[in-house]
């Protein structure tokens, strides 16, 4: 009895001072706040002490001219990100030297989100940042921790000059800008997902056209029934594309030659912005997939396989239809590596449409890829960045059409010695012939730094036009020749999914939503007849409609048709 | 006296060694594919059906690790802290669990007590931050040893065993004249080897296996563990994958081009993951036969007179 009393006793007398301790925590809010900052600066000038006196001298100069070496630190949220360092290769020595600047680089090793929670809590954000667009950045420029450009688009005209104005539009945040763009675009150029087909499979169903994609599943029927094995006697499989546990890269491809648009479950239907399954066009489409299916065009363990797993199918050269990226060859070599098996082997687009149109829509009323001039994700100069103006300088700089040629190709004198009449680097020798090493040292990759898509897509459709045919790169060629034409441009879709907070109540409902179709779209592809498919697909949209997809719809489309005021529209095929 | 075996002990023995010889391969199969893959030559690995040995052999997935100059500073970090936070470690905690040990511990209750509070409730990952950064830890090396010194779970396992030595021995040195130290490395923790070779094992695969304390504490590369950096040479060779992947997201083309960005990675992720895990595995694997006599024996001593 004493030992629990007395035990009670300390007890009570814990909880007494975890309360003061807590409360005293709350009262001293501000005091830990100021701390905060000086703890702020604090590593910044532990920094300098160990970076030699050549930064104290600059502190003393800083007012007089302001290109001292100055060195800043810069932040991947990407736990993936592959970090290569400033300075050693030949890209960024010509990039320290002209800015004179130094950078270094971290990331998160894992978990960004947790990672980035704790730097923002404690005020230890690194001068710049590189992240998604969304809610996270939004809020970091709500909460005043990131610096607005227009100063310093005043100065350096490099993001006017190399962005739409609308790009410019469409990046802002409550008015400003606070983000440089990473990979943004003019026009439309590129190329990724295809109508692929394996050469060899091909001539022993006896090479029939594959114009329309009426064309496609009879192709698919043929090797389903006459061609069971490829020449190696392995089994062939008619129609398969990259891993999809949920379906929607056989629904964007079906929808494509449908003539329909897929942003991610949603399309545009008289000018609202609605879930596709409201659109009678993407029923028949998916019940047309449901009966490819049915038919064993599409492999088996197609919902199941990995990426690896459907590419080592790809290599063995079973393949016989894709909807595939083909310009994954570049990665992971799926059309190199089947040439070495089997030389006589390839995979092709698909001829005369990359996209052939079903119900004899004529080909011009087929949408491409589209995309956005926003680009992918955006680099931010945060309130810590001492001299900011000095890292909005370079940052913008890579977006120019002379900083693709130098992520390309490296710096003057090195791999070229001058530009031709075109502007183009004169190279020494193809890209294909550089090593690994080269590549290396030179600094060719574009990861580390900002980018701009069509100036680089421009200078590389380009040089590699100009090489001798069988020189040319098989990617390059594709792009420029065969999928740019259909590709289109439009920020009509952006910032549409960010009008809802998921954590509202619409956010909750859309979650619910979401997951229902990834769930149940499969089982409808997967159903044994077209009724059951059909029951499920209604059944879809009814669960939609029961769980307040209207008022999310109604809640995209204001959004959407903002959006089309203030940037156009492309849906005019 | 032995039994005569009858035909039931036979079909008995048979069975049982067929089900044995199943589950150890079964446990042992995934190892030896990593290892088969990770001897494979990358771009073979993609055409599949590597199973328990590589098919064209190459070591160009270690060279590719190991010629990473981040490997070397990152070994030294990750044995060193092994080292040196497993002997502190299990310094500070046998002596804990030595006191805690003693009936006669003034207050023994109310240590405890403090000692099970930080087991059930955390003070969440930011207040954590704030103290290791006002402690004056951030970026610095001690950050994997000094927050780590005292496990509590530990602890109590070495109390409990502390508890079954007969409290005479104590007495007896004591009486002789040896103050509690003595007593503490002269007597009890040379008959404690079980359990502290199980401790030990416990502490050092631990700091040999972290790497989240460096992902919120360590900026700086040279700081950096093994574990990162092997996770860093992964995320390296998954690099493009995973840009086009995530720019492109569900197909809305972002405008990033996985052949602009991938060019120069010529080795494939399963193989360049397969080898380093192997990295990671083998020195904890080459250490556990000779502690695993202690482990076993450690665990069964304080289980049962716990």
């Amino acid at each position: 009895m004493k030992t629990k009393k007395l035990m009670s006793i300390l007890l009570c007398l814990l909880f007494v001072l975890a309360i003061v301790a807590g409360c005293a925590k709350g009262d001293g809010k501000e005091q830990t706040a100021d701390t905060q900052d000086n703890a702020v600066e604090t590593p910044s000038e532990a920094d300098k002490d160990t970076d030699s006196q050549e930064e104290e001298t600059q502190d003393e100069e800083i007012e007089s001219e302001d290109l001292e070496p100055y060195t800043f630190t810069h932040y991947f949220n990407y736990d993936w990100w592959d970090i290569k360092p400033w300075g050693e290769d030949e890209v960024s020595k010509y990039l320290s030297e002209k800015f004179n600047i130094h950078v270094e680089f971290s990331k998160p090793d894992a978990d960004p989100e947790a990672r980035l929670n704790v730097m923002i809590s404690a005020g230890d954000l690194p001068d710049s940042i590189m992240m998604d667009r969304g809610t996270t950045n939004e809020n970091l420029a709500r909460l005043g921790h990131l610096l607005p450009l227009e100063p310093f688009m005043e100065k350096n005209p490099n993001l006017q000059e190399n962005l739409l104005e609308q790009t410019i539009k469409g990046l802002q945040i409550d008015g400003k800008l606070y983000g440089i763009p990473n990979w943004p675009r003019k026009a439309p150029t590129g190329g990724n997902d295809a109508w692929i087909y394996n050469l060899r499979l091909y001539q022993d169903a006896g090479s029939p056209s594959l114009e329309t994609f009426e064309d496609l599943y009879e192709f698919a029927k043929k090797i389903k029934n006459e061609v069971p094995t490829n020449r190696e006697g392995l089994t062939t499989i008619p129609m398969t594309t990259d891993a999809t546990s949920d379906g929607h890269r056989y629904a964007r491809a079906f929808y494509r030659s449908y003539g329909g648009v897929l942003v991610s479950w949603y399309t545009v239907l008289d000018g609202d912005y609605v879930l596709a399954f409201r659109d009678p066009v993407f029923k028949e489409a998916s019940l047309e997939i449901n009966k490819w299916w049915r038919e064993g065009l599409i492999a088996e363990t197609q919902f199941t396989d990995t990426s690896e797993q459907i590419l080592e199918k790809i290599v063995a050269g079973r393949t016989a239809l894709l909807f595939y990226d083909f310009s994954l060859d570049e990665t992971n070599h799926f059309r190199r590596l089947l040439k070495e098996s089997f030389p006589e082997d390839s995979y092709e687009l698909t001829e005369p449409h990359v996209f052939p149109p079903a119900k004899g829509l004529p080909p011009e009323k087929i949408y491409g890829d589209y995309t956005s001039t926003l680009g992918w994700n955006v680099t931010c100069i945060t309130t810590n960045a001492e001299k900011p103006e000095r890292i909005f300088d370079l940052w913008s700089y890579l977006l120019t059409p002379e900083a693709a040629i130098l992520q390309m190709y490296g710096p003057q004198g090195d791999y070229w010695d001058e530009l031709d009449e075109d502007g183009l680097p004169i190279l020494k020798k193809p890209e294909s012939e550089l090593t690994t090493e080269e590549i290396n040292r030179l600094g060719l990759w574009f990861w580390m730094i900002p980018g701009h898509s069509d100036n680089v897509d421009t200078v590389k459709f380009a040089v590699n036009a100009k090489l001798p045919p069988d020189k040319q790169n098989w990617v390059i060629t594709n792009q420029s020749e065969r999928v740019t034409p259909t590709k289109w441009l439009t920020d009509e879709f952006e910032n549409i999914g960010v009008v809802i907070d998921p954590q509202s109540d619409l956010g909750i409902q859309r979650k619910l939503i979401e997951d229902h179709i990834v769930a149940e779209y499969p089982k409808m592809i997967m159903a044994g007849s077209a009724e059951e498919a059909e029951r499920i697909y209604d059944d879809i949209l009814k669960f939609a409609e029961e769980n307040g997809i209207a008022d999310i719809e109604a809640e995209y489309t204001k959004k959407y048709q903002e959006n089309v005021k203030l940037f156009g529209t492309g849906l005019t095929k | 006296m032995k039994r005569k075996q009858t035909i039931g002990d036979w079909i008995f023995n048979i069975f049982n060694v067929l089900i044995m010889l199943i589950v150890v391969l079964a446990t042992l199969y995934p190892f030896l594919n990593s290892l088969a893959i990770s001897l494979n030559d990358a771009d073979d690995t993609t055409r599949g059906g590597v199973t328990f040995y590589p098919r064209v052999f190459t070591l160009k997935n270690y060279k590719l690790i190991f010629e990473n100059p981040k490997i070397y500073t990152a070994y030294l970090v990750t044995v060193s802290r092994t080292l040196i936070g497993t002997l502190l470690g299990l310094l500070f905690t046998s002596t804990l669990a030595f006191g805690m040990a003693h009936q006669k511990l003034l207050g023994r209750r109310f240590y405890t007590i403090l000692c099970l509070i930080p087991m059930y409730f955390g003070g969440g990952l930011i207040p954590y931050y704030f103290l290791i950064r006002s402690l004056g830890l951030m970026n610095s090396f001690w950050v994997y040893i000094i927050p780590s010194l005292v496990g509590i779970w530990n602890m109590i396992l070495m109390r409990t065993y502390f508890q079954g030595i007969p409290i005479a021995l104590e007495e007896s040195a004591r009486i002789d004249g040896a103050n509690y130290f003595t007593v503490f490395f002269k007597i009890i923790l040379p008959i404690s080897k079980p359990i502290i070779a199980t401790i030990a094992l416990f502490i050092g695969v631990s700091h040999w296996n972290a790497w989240f304390d460096a992902n919120i504490f360590i900026t700086k590369q040279e700081l950096k563990p093994m574990q990162t950096v092997l996770l860093q040479i992964i995320s390296e060779a998954r690099f493009a994958e995973q840009l086009s992947r995530t720019a492109s997201g569900l197909g809305a083309g972002a405008g990033v081009d996985a052949s602009n960005i991938g060019k120069n990675i010529k080795v494939n992720v399963r193989s360049i993951t397969m080898a380093t895990m192997i990295v990671t595995v083998i020195p904890i694997i080459m250490v556990y036969p000779f502690l695993q006599r202690y482990f076993i024996q450690g665990i069964m001593i304080g289980s049962l007179k716990g």
